[in-house]
């Protein structure tokens, strides 16, 4: 409980960080930053279910934030460069991913045990 | 087994601490970006960000061409002066080239001169037209400088040679093919004495401008001992749309 109120505390500083700073992307760059941004959601709830799941390991979830976001903008970039529209394909795969990922913490915050649910373990 | 569990927790916090202030900045920055209507997302409107990514691209393209002329135009300038001190039949050829040059606007000058500011004076509804810089007031300055023996004028970044002309187009001035707006800063390069003299001259140009009661701030002339003057930046010849040669 204790981690999830200074993560939160550190989300605020985060946030105020990016608003005092005065940094813009240039306008192209836009649309990588948001599919990271979905990336980085799906890491962050799939941390949060492998906490519930007692499964948590900080190395695979640092890794993986970084990994995961700098891959998603790096896969968009690539499909901008060929032409194809492969942040779509991120939006979906981590829009069904963080779904799940809700849809099983609910359940273990509901029942507070674990019910199989989805394959993966830590989802990173 | 108990500082172990400690450490661990610690760990935890440490990471879901970094991950927390890392993905707040990335939102904040991209609500500021969507807050400010640049940002394309992902299912706006892509054409803008190519549009904008191959104008940037071609910006940057332009940039380099640019400096690449510049070292080319020096090292042009270096082997002529090296041929002027090595003398010779081409020698003289070459100075009264390079004084052509000059006269013409092609290349970039540096030297000691001076530097008057006009600008603007404070608008009026009823009686605008009196405020503004005019073109004349732009042309009897240049052509003060040029009779005092001005070697090269310059108007903000617009060089003024013989073929340029300087000429009112609604609230802002053309010198040449550039458009210019106020502050004008004229630079001249010359005896800076004699250059400050002739526009500080009663009655002159920029007395006329001061004392017509025109709300124009008209700076006193200095002399500067360096004084940069750009080359012309357009085709010295005028292109026509008819593609007559």
């Amino acid at each position: 409980m204790r981690t999830m109120i200074i993560a939160i505390f550190g989300l605020l500083i985060g946030l105020v960080l990016g608003l005092a700073v005065d940094i813009h992307l240039p306008v192209q760059y836009s649309a990588y930053l948001s599919v990271a941004i979905l990336a980085a959601v799906d890491t962050i709830f799939g941390g949060i279910r492998a906490m519930l799941e007692h499964k948590f390991d900080e190395r695979i979830f640092l890794t993986g934030f970084f990994s995961n976001t700098l891959l998603a903008a790096l896969l968009a970039f690539i499909g901008a460069s060929l032409g194809i529209d492969l942040t779509l394909a991120a939006v979906v795969a981590f829009g069904v991913r963080i779904f799940n990922n809700l849809a099983s913490i609910r359940h273990l915050l509901l029942f507070r045990k674990k019910i199989p649910f989805h394959n993966s373990s830590n989802s990173c | 087994m108990k500082v172990n569990t400690r450490n661990q927790s610690t760990r935890n916090i440490m990471a879901w601490t970094i991950v927390a202030v890392v993905f707040g900045a990335m939102m904040s920055i991209q609500y500021h970006d969507v807050e400010l209507g640049g940002a394309a997302l992902w299912s706006g409107s892509p054409d803008v960000a190519s549009v904008q990514a191959r104008l940037a691209a071609v910006r940057t393209y332009n940039n380099q061409l640019e400096q690449k002329m510049g070292r080319i135009t020096k090292q042009v300038l270096q082997l002529q002066n090296q041929a002027i001190a090595q003398g010779g039949q081409t020698a003289q050829i070459e100075r009264q080239l390079s004084a052509a040059r000059i006269l013409a606007g092609t290349v970039p000058l540096v030297g000691p001169g001076v530097q008057v500011t006009i600008s603007d004076g404070k608008m009026d509804q009823v009686a605008m037209a009196q405020f503004i810089t005019h073109d004349w007031d732009l042309r009897s300055v240049v052509n003060e400088l040029f009779a005092a023996g001005a070697d090269a004028v310059a108007i903000n970044q617009a060089r003024v040679t013989a073929a340029t002309g300087i000429f009112c187009v609604g609230p802002v001035v053309r010198v040449g093919s550039m458009r210019l707006g106020p502050p004008f800063v004229i630079r001249a390069i010359g005896s800076s004495g004699v250059l400050r003299a002739a526009l500080d001259l009663p009655g002159g140009p920029l007395d006329r401008l001061r004392s017509a009661n025109r709300g124009l701030s008209v700076s006193s002339p200095y002399a500067e001992s360096v004084v940069k003057i750009p080359a012309y930046q357009a085709p010295l010849v005028p292109q026509g749309n008819g593609g007559t040669t």
